[in-house]
């Protein structure tokens, strides 16, 4: 084990910590299955996980979706948009 | 009688009239054709609202304009072909980096990834909408190119049914936005009440599309994904 060179800084350190959420939000137009069906194969969800996820968008009006780095939320909204989905992404 | 798609092995098997296929083709086409011209050009609008008069209102060029005497319409196949020309567009330029769409239809297909930051959200825009723009604009040339125009049956592959799955979601999307379709809205009253107003008017065709579109659509979910 190497110690480190440097103490991270403590005022930076928890804001990158924070990780990026990418939310869907609820549309009157796409349909429950296809919206469940998105899910299952943009993340690799099971059925019962991505309808979860689909009644949380259609009853709450909104669900995180993926959890990660900003560059791979900004990848996650772009492959929901592509489906016709309404995602965006924030920081949590 | 079974409506819409099945699956037999590895396949998706559709028939349609000649009638349905074109009429799924000239909401296809107009989709590609919107994205294609993108916004701020006064290509067209779609007023389907509960308070239009009951017809499209189209102006400027008109290329795409499927609501004006829709029953008159006989298309040529060949009219339908969308391909990506370099028609003068530059579908990587400027238009719509700077932000949402002002045209609803376009704004709901490519809608800010930034809820509270229109900086981000142009930033990311700027990396993401032309190829958004090709992907969308390609599903749709498969419909195209797969609609049996003089009516019959088709069957899909895999590859081909997840391009006509989005690319019908996407008509969908065009057509609900322009309807103004809500969340509480129930189709079939809102075609009697606008059947009562107009029974001719272009809202009775889009809800009718509509409605049409959406069984197609989650037949095709059911036949990929079922229960």
């Amino acid at each position: 084990m190497v110690a480190p060179v440097e103490t991270p800084s403590t005022t930076e350190r928890p804001a990158q910590q924070k990780p990026w959420v990418t939310v869907v939000w609820d549309d009157p137009v796409n349909l429950m299955s296809y919206v469940t069906y998105v899910f299952q194969k943009l993340f690799g969800y099971d059925k019962p996980k991505a309808t979860q996820l689909m009644l949380d968008v259609h009853q709450k009006g909104r669900a995180v979706v993926s959890t990660g780095s900003r560059e791979r939320m900004e990848h996650d909204v772009a492959r929901l948009h592509s489906h016709g989905l309404w995602a965006t992404l924030q920081q949590d | 009688m079974t409506y819409g798609f099945t699956r037999s092995q590895n396949a998706y098997t559709l028939r349609l009239s000649a009638e349905e296929a074109q009429a799924v083709g000239l909401v296809v086409a107009q989709v590609a054709g919107l994205i294609q011209a993108g916004d701020r050009r006064g290509v067209m609008s779609l007023d389907l609202g509960p308070n239009s008069l009951g017809r499209a209102e189209a102006y400027g060029r008109e290329p795409y304009d499927v609501f004006d005497d829709f029953d008159k319409v006989d298309p040529d196949p060949e009219d339908l072909e969308v391909e990506l020309v370099d028609d003068g567009v530059d579908t990587a330029g400027p238009v719509g980096i700077a932000g949402p769409s002002a045209d609803p239809v376009l704004a709901r297909l490519f809608p800010d990834g930034y809820r509270d930051d229109p900086e981000a959200a142009a930033e990311l825009r700027s990396l993401t909408e032309s190829s958004l723009r090709e992907q969308k604009i390609g599903n749709a040339g498969v419909i195209l190119d797969d609609l049996p125009f003089e009516g019959g049956e088709i069957r899909l592959d895999a590859e081909r049914a997840e391009a006509w799955l989005l690319a019908l979601n996407d008509a969908r999307l065009m057509l609900g936005t322009a309807l103004e379709i809500e969340g509480d809205t129930d189709p079939l009253a809102e075609l009697e009440a606008a059947a009562g107003a107009d029974p001719t008017g272009a809202r009775v065709l889009g809800l009718s599309l509509y409605q049409f579109l959406t069984g197609l659509q989650a037949s095709l979910v059911d036949a990929i994904d079922p229960e």
